[in-house]
């Protein structure tokens, strides 16, 4: 099977699982008690109010209409109005997302980052005290409830200490950067605005570190368990007998080679932040998707629900797809397997 | 069928079996030589006898109902408060206790039902194949592809926050790994020869199922299992910090976390403790499932 | 703030390196096409008007943080705290309050009359206000606010609907407008603070579908109020920056911009206050965020007693509180003192629903005391027994979130506990709240409420609760009235002397009073946080009239932050 073929199966599998994605928690957010035309009206709508609004809402059709409906809308970008804000769905998640994505993306960046080297060092210890601090460090990591560590964050280093801001993505009265990619952190670089950098990057410090130290964890195990995997390779041998410095070989051949099939993981790790995500932007008022998404749920906003659920489906199915992507390219064998 | 054909096959089981136990006792050997096992293990019997006799062991076991102490609100940690008070007066330490109870309690039924239908679904699916497969596949995927703590949000969202919702919400988003597991296991066991005798022998598939199958899928589920006992206390944990949990005076630790919050400013002690409480707890089961790991040699995200 | 100096700080804002959030005037048609772009929430669209300039730190502005999202802002629309915030800065109420005597006075009208025994009132509007557009206000867009709001039937218009027909709205000349009522209405006067006035113009030409301009109101001002709106990130924040050549003009230290972020969290707001980040808070945090406020060096706590009632209903149609013994034990066995002094800090507890300082109050009603034996009387004399009770399951709905909310709940599940009665309680977001207050059969048996005094007449503490026709709202979860009481209320609202309306009020409270509808809890305190440096605040009576940003300067040190 060619690589084009494998893309394009991978592909094709990945539109049933959106789709019945969608169709589930498109039912789910119609079981939603209470009458949710009337909670967006108020309480001095009248009964021709709510239910002109319903009509037009479309809530007056049999539900495998109203999913119709609200499909083909979602295909042109309308995504239903929420309630809470009477905006498009889809626009407020497109307001919000970037910030959710900077978030994500960085803690990602500085998880694997540290998680490289401290899986290498546990994985080529094996059973020495180093590998047995990194499996215990690790497994305090997973089991942290995140939005915990948020609040003890913010007890030491802002109530105790004052050295970080408590909430949101920068200080009062600092504008955002000039809207390029919407992430402040470039956006800032891009601008030359160094202050704005510098604030952007201290405002991010405490939700990172909050939402990163599981995945660490779990990305570290890892790649220790792949350098094992790796040492007992006859390559790693010959290449000891050969006399190559122990570093060259640990973080040039074997890394790369665990590198490959730790992948799967880091894409995992993507999706996990997108889902956990939700408490830690609460916690600090980080205006992006998943405090919106949180704030849908607790206001039965349903579009909002619908709307937040997908587009994290959807960052799930495109991170596992792009891993194994990456991985038949890396790897031609899983091709070969799953043809 | 006669008793000669018979006899070799008996012959297998029984030599299956003693392997089987062989491989036990070695097992405990390596657990109770791992000591993060056995750190564990004890930290999660505390856990246990802390929730069975909380009424015994906690100073003030009425703070866990409903009632209202404002004379002693927001007291730090002292030898009368362990953890201090919270800001009805009520005493952290003995909330955390019975949360305990509440903890493991919504923890076993969950898995306990979440368990129940993956294998269920994962031994229809791999056994009888063809489009029931696919299409419990299908849905297995569909569940897989998004965080179980968002499905959980949105079905406690649209059924209404308690106890007993959160469990539901929590089992219904849960199920999907096991079923993927054991559907796995059924496939590759399905091609075993012993399975394959044991059919041409003509044993129903319900007798090949549970004395064939299942001992196999026992290991992973059982070390998975232990890990999601954090998990879930996890998820749950935070599903009452936002609110969709047990309602007050339930003392559930994502709750008393939740109501601490206000407070980081001034009484941090009221969300401090029960998030350690948390954390005691589901580094207990990952201490003990880490150590399964190793002893049933299981490989288990 | 000198008309001269507007250019000057505009230019500077251009100019000016480093920030403001704050999006300057003019451009407003192409926020409108953002914001319906649907920009809201994060920062991006005042991204891109800011980029090429913030500001330069001369500009005095004021920061009000919300604890509530902004629903609305269209002023025809509002009825809660945040949405009068937005309504009192954006635009101007044809009557107001008077902070020395907390009765209406005069605002945009600069006089009155009333003609046909009490059933016509006449206006008379000032000849010297503008709009934000520069065009003049006239009776004729006195008239068409009016009417709109009895047409698009929200917010308050439940105060003139029974009373008073769109057609029966006269507009005698530019500056002279007459509402002829089906009856003599005696609180019309009071009602008409909550009468905002929108430009008939600017509105009429942006009515989409029959909406009255409700749409188009949503994402511009088009009043004449002290400040014009420049941005609403709706469920975030909103933007305005000072009205110009608004009529009752500007001091040097006036704000030049006024901005309410909302935050939920009560921990973000007390450190927001702390840092100097914010000039103002609402009054409906825990007790214990004014005490830490008020120890913060730069913030100020001011305690006031206010028109302002704390229960209970008891939604009287609904078993087992449609008994009255129940409904008294329930009563008798909560801690009132408990509720005043741990959990609300300060005030009184309430003697019957009006609120003690409002004139009309019935002095004769005494507050009520925890008595645990009376309540296990009254429990006896009961149709229900105790286990029917809790068969029955009794549900006490509390606002979700907030501190204070949570421990009467606490408070009350304690005292019921005592009679052997359990309690559940459900936090519920204020929307869902008011939407299970439209039928008596989704009313919960008990629902934590503020009832802040809606114009200065006990009116709002007797009509807009216990008239059957007042049914539906949040206000009136009580599902509680009799043949008595519609009556003497009808003849208070009929009383053109302000004297014999008062004791209407006050025999229908005592009406009210003995079938228990409630539990009268408290009086509580207002108390805000204020930056220290903020001056001028003064205590109006009405919710939100006190938030007032024009009428409060700041000057010297705090303004460049």
């Amino acid at each position: 099977m060619s690589y084009v073929d494998y893309l394009v199966r991978r592909a094709i599998h990945s539109v049933p699982v959106i789709f019945g994605l969608s169709v589930l928690i498109f039912l789910i957010s119609r079981v939603i008690p209470g009458d949710p035309v009337r909670l967006a009206l108020g309480p001095e709508a009248t009964d021709q109010q709510v239910a002109a609004l319903r009509a037009e809402m479309g809530l007056d059709q049999p539900l495998p209409m109203q999913y119709a409906d609200w499909l083909f809308g979602v295909v042109q970008g309308d995504w239903g109005m929420s309630l809470r804000t009477n905006n498009n769905v889809f626009s407020d998640i497109v307001a919000r997302l970037p910030a959710t994505l900077e978030l994500t993306v960085v803690t990602l960046f500085f998880a694997v980052l540290l998680a490289i080297p401290f899986g290498v060092v546990a994985g080529t210890n094996k059973d020495r005290w180093q590998d047995h601090l990194s499996r215990i460090t690790a497994l305090f990591g997973v089991s942290m409830p995140r939005f915990w560590v948020a609040i003890v964050l913010q007890i030491v280093f802002v109530v105790s200490l004052g050295l970080l801001p408590l909430s949101g993505r920068l200080s009062d009265g600092v504008a955002p950067p000039p809207a390029v990619t919407r992430l402040y952190l470039v956006d800032s670089l891009i601008a030359g605005q160094f202050g704005t950098f510098v604030d952007a990057a201290t405002h991010l410090l405490l939700p990172t570190v909050a939402l990163g130290l599981a995945t660490l964890a779990q990305v570290m195990r890892l790649i220790r368990s792949d350098m094992i995997d790796e040492q007992r390779k006859d390559y790693v041998l010959a290449a000891r007998a050969y006399g190559l410095p122990n570093t060259l070989i640990e973080y040039k051949y074997m890394l790369q080679n665990a590198f490959t099939s730790s992948l799967t993981v880091v894409g995992l790790a993507f999706g996990f932040l997108l889902g956990n995500a939700f408490l830690v932007e609460i916690v600090f008022a980080w205006p992006g998707m998943a405090r919106y998404g949180v704030q849908a749920i607790l206001y039965q906003d349903f579009n909002a629900i619908v709307g937040v659920t997908i587009v994290v489906g959807i960052g799930f199915v495109t991170a596992n797809f792009v891993v194994d992507l990456l991985y038949g390219y890396l790897d031609p064998r899983v091709r070969l397997e799953e043809g | 069928m006669s008793t000669k054909t018979s006899i070799p096959f008996l012959d297998t089981e029984s030599a299956a079996r003693k392997e089987r136990i062989r491989q036990l006792k070695r097992g405990f050997r390596t657990f109770a030589g791992n000591k993060l096992s056995l750190v564990g293990l004890a930290m999660i019997l505390t856990l246990v006898v802390a929730a069975l006799l909380a009424p015994y062991l906690a100073p003030f076991p009425e703070h866990a109902g409903a009632g209202v102490y404002f004379d002693q609100a927001s007291e730090p940690p002292s030898a009368t408060h362990l953890m201090g008070t919270d800001t009805t007066g009520r005493d952290i330490f003995s909330r955390v206790l019975f949360g305990a109870r509440l903890s493991l309690l919504m923890s076993g039924i969950v898995l306990s039902i979440a368990i129940s239908i993956g294998v269920t679904l994962g031994l229809i699916a791999g056994y009888l194949g063809g489009t029931t497969n696919t299409v419990i596949m299908r849905v297995t995927d569909i569940f897989l592809a998004i965080p179980p703590t968002l499905l959980a949000m949105a079905v406690v969202a649209a059924t209404g926050a308690s106890l007993f919702n959160v469990m539901v919400a929590i089992a219904f988003s849960w199920w999907s790994w096991y079923a993927r597991l054991v559907q796995g296991e059924v496939l590759s066991i399905k091609e075993d020869e012993f399975i394959e005798s044991s059919r041409a022998l003509g044993s129903g598939w319900v007798r090949t199922t549970f004395r064939e199958i299942l001992p196999n899928v026992v290991s992973p589920i059982t070390v998975k299992a232990t890990l999601d006992m954090g998990f879930v206390i996890l998820v749950g944990a935070g599903l009452s910090f936002l609110g969709l949990g047990a309602q007050p005076p339930t003392p559930t630790w994502g709750a008393m976390i939740a109501q601490g919050r206000n407070y980081v400013t001034s009484f941090w002690w009221i969300a401090v403790f029960p998030g350690l409480a948390i954390s005691f707890a589901v580094l207990g089961f990952n201490f003990i499932g880490d150590g399964l790991r190793d002893v049933l040699d299981v490989e288990v995200d | 703030m000198p008309t001269g100096n507007i250019e000057r700080r505009k230019l500077l804002k251009l100019i000016g390196a480093g920030a403001t959030s704050v999006a300057l005037a003019g451009c407003q048609g192409a926020q409108q096409t953002e914001t319906t772009d649907g920009s809201s929430g994060s920062d991006s669209t005042t991204a891109e008007q800011t980029s090429d300039g913030g500001s330069g730190g001369a500009s005095n502005d004021f920061h009000f943080v919300a604890g509530q999202v902004f629903g609305t802002l269209d002023p025809a629309e509002q009825v809660d705290y945040t949405q009068g915030l937005a309504a009192q800065n954006l635009y101007d109420e044809l009557i107001t309050v008077d902070a020395e005597t907390l009765q209406p006075t005069a605002h945009i009208a600069e006089s009155w009359d009333t003609e046909d025994e009490g059933k016509t009132w006449v206006f008379t509007v000032r000849d010297d206000v503008t709009f934000s557009d520069g065009t003049p206000l006239t009776a004729d867009d006195v008239a068409y606010s009016l009417t709109r709001m009895l047409e698009l039937q929200r917010g308050y218009s439940s105060f003139w609907l029974d009373y008073l027909d769109p057609s029966n709205i006269t507009v005698r000349d530019e500056q002279t407008v007459a509402f002829e009522f089906n009856q003599a209405y005696g609180p019309a006067l009071a009602t008409f603070v909550q009468f905002y006035i929108v430009n008939s113009t600017v509105v009429q030409e942006n009515e989409q579908d029959g909406d009255h301009g409700n749409a188009y109101l949503q994402n511009n001002s088009a009043g004449s109020g002290a400040y014009v709106l420049d941005n609403w990130e709706q469920g975030n924040s909103i933007e305005a920056t000072a009205y110009e050549d608004y009529w009752k003009g500007w001091s040097e230290d006036s704000f030049d911009t006024f901005r309410s972020t909302v935050i939920t969290e009560e921990s973000t707001i007390k450190t927001t206050m702390q840092q100097g980040e914010g000039d103002m808070t609402d009054q409906y945090m825990g007790t214990q965020a004014y005490a830490e406020m008020d120890s913060y060096a730069n913030v100020r706590v001011p305690e006031v007693p206010q028109l302002q009632l704390f229960h209970f209903p008891l939604n009287c149609q609904k078993a087992p509180t449609d008994d009255i013994n129940v409904r008294k034990a329930i009563a008798y066995a909560f801690d009132y003192d408990s509720a005043v002094n741990d959990i609300i800090g300060g005030g009184g507890v309430a003697a019957g629903p009006v609120p003690r300082e409002m004139a009309g109050h019935n002095d004769d009603l005494v507050p009520m005391e925890q008595d645990l034996d009376k309540a296990k009387e009254f429990l006896d004399k009961a149709d229900y027994s105790v286990d029917e009770i809790n068969e029955i399951g009794l549900e006490h709905v509390v606002v979700a979130g907030t501190e204070l909310q949570r421990q009467m709940g606490l408070l009350n599940q304690a005292g019921l506990n005592e009679l052997g009665i359990d309690l559940e309680i459900n936090p519920l977001q204020w929307a869902r709240l008011t939407d299970r207050a439209t039928s008596a059969e989704s009313t919960a048996h008990m629902t934590n409420i503020f009832h802040t005094a809606k114009m200065p007449s006990p009116d709002s503490h007797t009509y807009l609760m216990y008239h059957p026709s007042s049914f539906g709202s949040y206000i009136s979860q009580s599902w509680y009235s009799t043949d008595e009481i519609a009556a003497t209320l009808e003849e208070a609202r009929k009383s053109t002397d302000l004297q014999s309306r008062l004791e209407k009020y006050e025999e229908a409270q005592a009406l009210i009073v003995e079938g228990m509808p409630s539990v009268y809890i408290a009086n509580p305190p207002y108390r805000i946080g204020i930056n220290e440096n903020v001056e001028g605040w003064q205590y109006r009576g009405v919710m939100s009239f006190d938030w007032d940003v024009h009428s409060m300067t700041r000057s010297g040190e705090g303004r460049a932050k």
